[in-house]
């Protein structure tokens, strides 16, 4: 009876190692199962935001708190991600970690986030349909529309640089939950560390890109609902910017943001801080820094480049 | 003093976005490029493989192959 329970959370460094493993783990998957598993991530964050969306409306309180409330029920979203197990974009930008090390090339890590950013649209776009058919934002008389519609509509008007910021900001949270989820051996540790980053990116009003191929499509199909219109006391003009194009526009900025903050804020800095390598630091830090674009290395031999 | 915060907010934002989608943008291009390089190279060695295959054959064992020894059953 040597084994003995543990209930210290896994050490930083651990962590790191294990975020590689997984990235290693991540990238061979085979096309299906990857589409499939992004499939599914972009439903169930299409879930935490359909749920974020219904509480908020009309909830009666204040501003902050209300805001708190849809962070808080949004974690739904990421929960189901890590916990049933899902392929979402935003998260796997920490398998840049597993990048600068050396373990994978860019190449793979590419591969990963193309066809899992499409799955997620996937995911995303068949979530939406689905809470459409539902005519779930007829609750309310049409104001679980009108939320649907109003948020939908400041994410289009979003400048580059607000959707960058709050890109950049959002992922590193996102990223800092999967971070802080594998510091985690129970299902509770993982669901009480995910809460909080997301509750706070949800809640500052911070950008997801995966997040926003939902919100965006929903208002899009919601602004061609008189009634929603008309409840949310908007013309026309008002919604000028609600297609297609501040769509696209969105999820350029957002998503080159969520990168960003992602993969080289959360993933680069620890691997910079717990998994770069030992001897000779600077000037291998200094090379990576330079070189890692320049040629693709072998995985699994940081120092050997074809 | 109101020109100089103009200034400033207009020139860091400029340089987060600049600095921001360069990276990125650096980032994914070499990540495609890889990644066709890779799938290239994949095709390659596929179209190649049975011919270098057939060239080691050869070479390796040559007429012992081409031309197996009859063997008596024991």
């Amino acid at each position: 009876m040597s084994d003995r329970i543990t209930l210290d959370a896994i050490p930083p460094p651990e962590m790191a190692e294990r975020m590689e493993n997984v990235g290693v783990k991540k990238v061979r998957l085979d096309f299906w199962s990857m589409f499939a598993l992004a499939v599914l991530a972009g439903a169930f964050i299409g879930l935490g935001a359909e749920f974020s969306t219904l509480v908020i409306t009309d909830s009666g309180l204040g501003f902050g708190v209300n805001r708190l409330l849809g962070g808080l029920v949004f974690s739904l979203g990421l929960v189901l991600v890590v916990i049933a197990g899902a392929e979402l974009f935003t998260g796997n930008n920490l398998i840049a970690m597993a990048w600068v090390s050396g373990k994978l090339t860019l190449g793979q890590v590419m591969r990963n986030w193309i066809i899992v950013y499409f799955g997620n649209l996937v995911g995303s776009l068949l979530t939406v349909m689905l809470v459409y058919l539902t005519r779930q934002w007829t609750f309310a008389n049409y104001h679980v529309g009108v939320t649907a519609l109003n948020i939908a509509n400041a994410k289009v008007n979003l400048s580059f640089a607000e959707g960058l910021a709050r890109g950049i900001l959002c992922n590193a949270l996102v990223c800092l939950a999967v971070w802080l989820c594998l510091s985690g051996r129970t299902v509770t540790d993982k669901i009480l560390a995910i809460v909080f980053p997301i509750t706070a990116f949800v809640a500052s009003g911070f950008e997801h890109s995966i997040a926003n191929m939902y919100f965006i499509p929903m208002g899009l199909l919601l602004k061609g609902e008189p009634q929603v219109v008309a409840a949310a006391g908007r013309v026309a003009g008002d919604l000028v910017n609600l297609n297609l194009q501040g769509f696209v526009g969105n999820l350029i900025s957002v998503t080159t943001g969520n990168i960003f903050g992602g993969g080289f804020m959360v993933a680069v800095v620890y691997w910079f801080i717990y998994r770069r390598p030992q001897e000779g630091k600077s000037r291998i830090a200094a090379r990576t820094a330079l070189g890692l674009f320049l040629s693709p290395r072998q995985p699994g031999n940081p120092t050997k480049r074809s | 003093m109101e020109n100089l915060q103009n200034v400033l907010s207009v020139a860091s934002e400029l340089i987060v976005t600049v600095f921001v989608s360069a990276l990125v943008l650096t980032t994914v291009i070499a990540g495609l490029y890889q990644l066709v390089r890779e799938g290239i190279r994949q095709v390659y060695v596929v179209s190649q493989g049975p011919a270098q295959e057939r060239y080691v054959q050869r070479t390796d064992t040559g007429p012992q192959v081409a031309h197996p020894q009859p063997t008596t059953g024991h």
